[in-house]
């Protein structure tokens, strides 16, 4: 994990980080976020160099987080269908890298009815019986039997290496809960000091929006457990991998 | 109204002997005590913000329990504007009921839980099961309980007894009933990978997800849960029914006070900044959400909460579960929690039985499983004063009349000679005249009454043929022997 | 010269019935720096056995008998300048300064007594709880007195020594004093060793050790397996200010068949006064051969 970590942060020059990082504290913040991360056995990559620089950390995530699932059985692929994602284009990238994707068109199990995923959940009608059901129910099935999720997030804090991820039409809550591995996009904008910072951006969203999300899930690290003899394992329900991209784009 | 709590699993003198007998699960709830005890120490030393949130979020715990009604119905309106159900529930009989009404106008039959202590104290999976549902704990720790069929021995770490090789055996049992591939051996990483392939099927199969909450904040009706193994998560996400059952003390007025709050649980319980997942949950899914539930219930669980509103126990209930003052407890760390026969161990579970269930519940907890050592008061991030109240229970049992008569009569004895200097000094004298019968080598080795409990695994020095106040008149003051 | 100093000694009666010469002790202790005691007669028992048992209505009789002996010398020094109240017991000091002065005023109103005169009972308590110093407290704050009749001030032979201190719970967690009987056998000479889990309670726990004498010895089982590791790394004696707790170690120790030395701190401090701490001393001193009684 630690491995993985440095190798994301080799893929940047210290100077590179400097200037497009600019101010100090910014890049403390980002320092602070991603040792936190790590010492938490998560991953993280640093990738600021712009879409091409994000999409070859993704490429690298994917390597390293997944798994190859042998011949003739592609490693599968879910993300958040958020407008946000659309500039890097992932669907292309990562049938490239020999993954399935499942958003998007897709991601209703072929059948077309969404549309363009990011027009998709507000052009639905709420939650009808039937077809619905029955897509919730294969979506569910998809994202369970997916390798990697792929999301961005709302926040992230510092000094406890947490991430914030709020559920919206287009930003579901199972892309970063059953797939095998989940990785998050973090811009360095985004990170912020503490746990009470993060929660006053959480506060700002509802009084813009005049209301929260209906779940926000605070992310710090891969599921873990210490429930057998105390040992340490990952992964005994969510992730057993979790990553964090820092870039821009 | 006064709660209702599972009865005893045994007798005490059964409970202490089984526990006493067992050092495998003493070893093992040693070593867990003292790992998070520690961790604890170290987490709020290397965190100074944390000391400083927790000072405010004991004033937040307070002034919520001050306005605590007119917060519940501000928390309700709000759970009820985002669509979600609220239903207050008196004792374990009516959340029985609320939950299998639900289950059966939904068909449900299976149901998976995330580790909750308000649903352990209604009984609530025997209530279910009783019904025909199927449930399935899902916390790891938890899950090897059930399967055990056990009551948890921490309630941070409720299979921390258990050793890797009974594990093992308890999910290849497992494995054989449900026709699944077993775990292929002891390891901690094979035994973890077999409960998610079991567990994993379980979510996905599940009709309803039944959790507890950390906190309910109420000017926004949200359910706060917090997990490390992400099953708080796939039960709010994954079932198309989730019900909360929460004791009605954890509403918090506001998201400032909810900020101070939400690192004191792990701060102080694992020694984490922060749980893996925090989950902020406010209603159902929404219209053209993806995914989560289609239906969201809270229901608030009084079972005796509200009667110590307003009484000097008030206190207690700004309790947040972290299980720091278990860990720091020598009674516990000695006889672990399933000791106490009751869902609430250490020495919040010596108060809260009681408290809750009433004086007669576990009458034994209060003397019995305290040595009075105020550790878990500086151990308590709450500042609950569990010594005081402890001794408070005490001298209410003694006033009631709730202990043996002898024990009575030997006070009330021992208090008037002692209430004069020459009482004491005759007792010291008969002391020294009674106690040759029980001398050995000049040490007592027995002894009649109450003192009969000290000799019964300590040796004690006799009184002395000569006291220091006897010295002292005999002795010239000022001069030196 | 400073003037000489006097002080009323809190003996407990734990340490006047079981351990005189650890009274005796202090009081040597005490006088060679320069203190005149005074140890009111009429002293008992500061009732905390019963107050923790829960029996407050008789820990009370025992408290208002404490106040009286204490008050009745007459000398309780001025306000401006209380007479110190020197105590035994780490915690026996914890009940009077703590929690005393409201167990005082419940139980007059308890008994039907006005409020006026339950109050003046919280107020004579507060005034002694005011007065009461732990023992290696009270030699913290007098480390400049040194004794005179000290015969080398370098103790011959007590370098090397090692002593494990246990510290109560109520002295630890009531008063706060962790630090003094650490400084005092420092001062004496000898090097002091905390335990592994110092901070557990070592099972007495009043009435509970009664009660649940298995449990209570399994506490302490714990922390001798402890204080095996510190025997095993040199550790020649244990050392406490709490009687109790000395009792239920030793006790145990002694029951066992183990005969470790186990001293209160004044006997320790007291022998290393005199030059006479050596391993062989502790040993005499903790089986009660030493030369004071």
């Amino acid at each position: 994990m630690v491995a993985a970590a440095q190798a994301g942060v080799a893929h940047m020059s210290r100077t590179g980080v400097v200037d497009r990082l600019g101010q100090e504290g910014a890049r403390g913040l980002v320092q602070e976020f991603m040792n936190n991360w790590v010492a938490l056995s998560g991953d993280a990559w640093l990738a600021l160099g712009g879409v091409d620089d994000v999409r070859r950390a993704i490429a690298e995530a994917a390597g390293a987080m997944v798994a190859e699932r042998g011949p003739g059985s592609p490693r599968r692929v879910v993300a958040w269908a958020t407008e946000e994602l659309a500039p890097l284009d992932l669907p292309g990238l990562l049938t490239s890298l020999g993954f399935e994707c499942v958003w998007g068109t897709d991601w209703s199990g072929g059948a077309g009815g969404e549309g363009d995923p990011s027009a998709a959940p507000t052009a639905r009608p709420a939650d009808a019986p039937g077809a619905t059901a029955a897509a919730l129910w294969q979506r569910r099935n998809l994202a369970a039997t997916s390798d990697l999720g792929i999301t961005t997030c709302s926040w992230a804090v510092a000094e406890t290496g947490t991430i914030a991820l709020y559920a919206s039409p287009s930003a579901g809550r199972l892309p970063s809960l059953l797939p095998t591995a989940h990785v998050a996009l973090v811009r360095p904008s985004q990170i912020v000091r503490s746990i009470p910072d993060g929660l006053r951006l959480l506060a700002d969203h509802r009084a813009q929006r005049g209301g929260l999300p209906s779940a926000v899930n605070l992310v710090s690290g891969p599921s873990r457990t210490g429930d057998i003899e105390g040992d340490f394992a990952v992964g005994v329900h969510g992730p057993r991998r979790a990553g964090v991209i820092i870039g821009e784009w | 109204m006064p709660g209702v709590l599972p009865p005893a699993t045994a007798p005490w003198p059964e409970r202490r002997r089984r526990a006493l007998a067992d050092p495998t699960m003493r070893a093992a709830v040693a070593k867990t005590t003292r790992n998070l005890a520690q961790g604890k120490a170290s987490a709020y030393a290397s965190y100074p913000p944390g000391e400083a949130m927790r000072v405010r979020a004991v004033t937040a715990r307070r002034s919520a329990l001050a306005h605590i009604d007119a917060l519940l119905e501000e928390l309700t309106g709000n759970v009820e504007a985002h669509g979600g159900y609220v239903v207050r529930a008196a004792g374990p009989a009516d959340v029985g009921r609320y939950v299998l009404d639900i289950a059966r106008r939904r068909g449900a039959e299976r149901v998976v839980k995330s580790k909750s202590m308000a649903t352990e104290e209604i009984a609530l999976n025997e209530q279910l099961e009783a019904a025909g549902l199927r449930v399935r704990e899902t916390d790891l720790g938890e899950y090897i309980i059930q399967l055990a069929r056990e009551r948890p021995s921490h309630i941070l770490a409720p299979a921390a007894h258990k050793t890797r090789g009974q594990i093992e055996a308890l999910f290849e049992r497992e494995a054989a009933r449900t026709g699944v591939t077993p775990p292929t051996c002891d390891a901690t990483p094979e035994l973890t990978a077999f409960a998610r392939r079991q567990l994993r099927e379980e979510f996905l199969a599940a009709d309803v997800g039944i959790t507890g909450g950390n906190f309910l904040v109420a000017e926004t009706g949200t359910l706060v849960l917090i997990t490390n193994e992400g099953n708080g998560r796939m039960t709010t996400s994954l079932p198309p029914v989730h019900i909360a059952v929460v004791g009605i003390d954890k509403v918090v007025a506001t998201w400032a006070d909810l900020a101070v709050l939400l690192q004191q649980a792990p701060l102080s319980g694992t020694g984490q900044l922060i749980s893996t997942y925090t989950s902020f949950i406010t209603g159902p899914r929404r219209p053209g959400e993806l995914d989560g539930p289609e239906e969201f219930h809270l229901v608030l669980l009084d079972n005796g909460r509200h009667e110590l509103l307003g009484t000097e126990y008030e206190d207690v209930l700004t309790c947040i579960r972290c299980g720091a003052c278990l860990n720091v407890c020598p009674v516990f760390r000695t006889i672990g929690g399933q000791a106490y026969g009751s869902i609430y161990s250490g020495p919040i579970g010596v108060v809260l039985t009681p408290l809750l269930g009433g004086l007669d519940h576990a009458p034994e907890l209060p003397k019995s499983a305290c040595a009075m050592c105020h550790a878990c008061r500086d151990a308590c991030p709450m500042e609950i004063e569990l010594p005081r109240y402890i001794l408070k229970l005490r001298r209410t049992e003694i006033e009631k009349s709730m202990e043996p008569l002898t024990v009575r009569l030997t006070f009330e004895l021992w208090g008037r000679l002692w209430a004069s200097p020459a009482g004491y000094r005759w007792t010291a004298r008969l002391a020294r005249l009674g106690q040759r019968a029980f001398m050995r080598k000049g040490r007592l080795t027995k002894a009649p009454g109450l003192v009969g409990g000290w000799t019964a695994t300590r040796d004690s020095p006799p009184v002395a043929k000569e006291t220091f106040h006897e010295w002292w008149r005999r002795r010239k003051p000022g001069s030196l022997t | 010269m400073p003037t000489m100093t006097r002080a009323q000694l809190f003996v407990s009666c734990l340490v006047d019935l079981f351990r005189p010469r650890a009274g005796i002790a202090a009081v040597q202790v005490l006088e060679r720096r320069d203190i005149e005691l005074e140890v009111p007669p009429g002293q008992t028992c500061c009732g905390q056995f019963a107050y923790n048992a829960g029996h407050h209505r008789e820990a009370a009789a025992m408290g208002r008998q404490f106040v009286r002996a204490f008050e009745a010398s007459g000398a309780n020094g001025s306000p401006a300048d209380p007479l110190p109240l020197i105590a035994l017991s780490g915690s026996c000091a914890a009940m009077v300064k703590i929690e005393m002065p409201e167990l005082l005023e419940r139980d007059a109103l308890r008994q039907g007594r006005t409020s006026a005169t339950a109050a003046r009972w919280r107020r004579r308590a507060e005034t002694l709880a005011g007065r009461v110093v732990e023992f290696s407290e009270w030699l913290d704050g007098h480390d400049s007195l040194t004794p005179f009749d000290v015969a080398s001030p370098e103790p011959a032979a007590s370098e090397s020594l090692q002593v494990v201190c246990h510290t109560g719970c109520h002295m630890r967690r009531l008063l706060g004093v962790t630090e003094p009987p650490l400084r005092a056998l420092r001062r004496a000479g000898v090097e002091p060793l905390e335990l592994i889990d110092a901070d557990q309670c070592c099972g007495f726990g009043g009435s509970f050790g009664l009660i649940e004498p298995d449990i209570s010895a399994a506490m302490t089982d714990a922390k001798l397996a402890h204080l095996a590791t510190a025997r095993s790394e040199g550790a020649t004696c244990l050392v406490s200010a709490d009687l109790g707790c000395l009792m239920q170690l030793g006790g145990r120790l002694s029951r066992r068949g183990d005969q470790f030395p186990t001293l209160h701190l004044a006997e320790l401090v007291d022998l290393a006064d005199q030059g006479r701490l050596t391993a062989a001393e502790i040993e005499r001193a903790a089986h009660g051969q030493g030369g004071n009684a």
